[in-house]
């Protein structure tokens, strides 16, 4: 009788041996798995937070850097459409890659125009490839302006939606971006050969006299914006010559200082 | 009798944790040894973290036009502000398929950046440039079996002017988008 009660226990307790252990593995096995998706998951979101942040950093301020020369070389190479302003059209170029002329588009430099919609679409793959889906991108520019004789600097704001595929994150984000763009290399805008001494072979290039300050020059924007007109000596000329690289020799044989920002009161 | 029984069971069970211990011990130990995931993703990462901000004003004197460290042999930056993975956009939109594979060589795989208990392969929007000769990673000798492979990748884009000494043109020039991808694996 106790030798059977004994033979009893020991089965019991060995099947509970038996059911603890399986228990603890299976529990491990589940942990490991649910590990092994969080692992997984938290991979993903960490190969799509480096495709963010390189689209964030690095693509959208090299995008404004190309996209801002390109766009500004088109207009200096062919002249603001008439009847346009540069600032009406140039914002436009530069997101759009076309201006609107009455109920019309206008593409400039066709379809493969330099614009943020052209580079929004090369990078569109590339993100995908990620599992990143852009939602919404935009952009206004908030600022160009002269920076430097050589120099214009462009400030954009820029604003984008991306989506992770599976829905396990999106990034929502508003950046400020400013690029300093050279305009040496790009053409000289028709008619306003003035700078001599900087224009070579139909291109601009590094002026080689150090002491030219920008005043002796009307800046690149100015040119382009159309409101012409050269300071000499105090009184502002809107239509030169018929023949402007002139101003630059009398400059020499008058001695007179020529300045840019024309005073429309000082007109003549 | 029973003394003797109770001093055999109690060796025995003795023997038995022994036996169990060095079991227990070894198992993890070999456990301990493996190489981690994050260990691997952490060296993908890196890799291409040192080659996006090491730059190229570090290994090049553009006065004098001469490069060396990884830039040794290869053609001068045309965007002085690059980084080592900018020059290989640059270099690969001028076809210089070669001196990419110089590069990764000279600055990854010749340096002590990688572990080396791990391969390493460098791809740029897909093709395979580092290690030399081989089109898909799958070919190369212990990649298939290897018990963890680890990525990491980055968009690169970048622009550069381009003037040649005859000419007083110069070309403003733009490249990729292009994905780099550096994968990591025990060996």
């Amino acid at each position: 009788m106790g030798k059977m009660k004994k033979g009893f226990i020991f089965s019991l307790s060995s099947i509970m041996l038996v059911a603890i252990i399986s228990t603890i593995i299976g529990m491990n096995a589940s942990i490991e798995r649910a590990k092994t998706e969080l692992e997984l998951t938290s991979l993903r979101v960490a190969i799509m937070n480096n495709y963010v942040s390189d689209f964030e950093d690095s693509y959208l301020e090299n995008i404004l850097y190309v996209s801002g020369k390109y766009m500004l070389g088109m207009l200096a190479e062919n002249g603001v459409p008439a009847g346009k302003g540069f600032d009406d059209v140039f914002p436009q170029l530069l997101i759009n890659g076309s201006y609107r002329q009455g109920s019309s588009l206008v593409a400039i430099g066709g379809s493969g125009a330099k614009s943020f919609n052209f580079f929004r679409n090369e990078i569109e793959p590339k993100l995908e490839e990620a599992g990143i889906n852009i939602v919404d991108f935009d952009a206004e520019l908030v600022e160009i302006r002269q920076d430097s004789p050589w120099t214009v600097e462009l400030t954009v704001d820029f604003k984008y939606n991306l989506q992770d595929k599976n829905n396990v994150s999106a990034w929502d984000g508003s950046i400020r971006k400013k690029a300093s763009i050279s305009i040496i290399g790009l053409k000289n805008p028709e008619g306003n050969d003035v700078i001599v001494n900087d224009f070579k072979d139909g291109r601009w290039v590094e002026n080689p006299n150090p002491l030219a300050s920008s005043d002796q020059y009307m800046s690149f924007l100015t040119m382009l914006s159309g409101e012409g007109g050269y300071n000499i000596n105090g009184i502002c000329i809107k239509q030169i010559f018929t023949y402007p690289m002139c101003i630059c020799k009398l400059t020499g044989f008058l001695n007179v200082k020529i300045t840019y920002c024309c005073n429309q009161d000082s007109t003549i | 009798m029973k003394n003797k029984k109770g001093y055999y069971l109690v060796i025995d069970s003795l023997i038995a944790i022994a036996i169990l211990s060095i079991g227990i011990f070894l198992i993890r130990g070999s456990l301990a040894n493996s190489p981690s995931q994050i260990q691997g993703e952490n060296l993908a990462h890196d890799t291409l973290s040192f080659l996006a901000s090491a730059k190229v004003s570090d290994f090049c004197d553009f006065e004098l036009s001469i490069c060396w460290g990884p830039l040794t042999n290869l053609e001068i930056p045309k965007n002085r502000n690059n980084s080592l993975l900018g020059y290989i956009g640059e270099l690969k939109k001028n076809g210089r398929q070669g001196s990419i594979t110089d590069l990764i060589e000279n600055s990854v795989a010749n340096s002590h950046i990688l572990n080396q208990n791990f391969n390493f392969t460098f791809m740029l929007d897909g093709s395979l440039f580092y290690p030399r000769g081989i089109t898909k990673p799958e070919d190369i000798n212990g990649y298939k079996s290897s018990p963890l492979v680890s990525s990491s990748s980055r968009i690169i884009f970048g622009h550069y002017d381009d003037q040649l000494p005859s000419d007083p043109f110069i070309q403003f020039e733009n490249w990729g988008p292009y994905t780099a991808e550096a994968r990591v694996w025990a060996k």
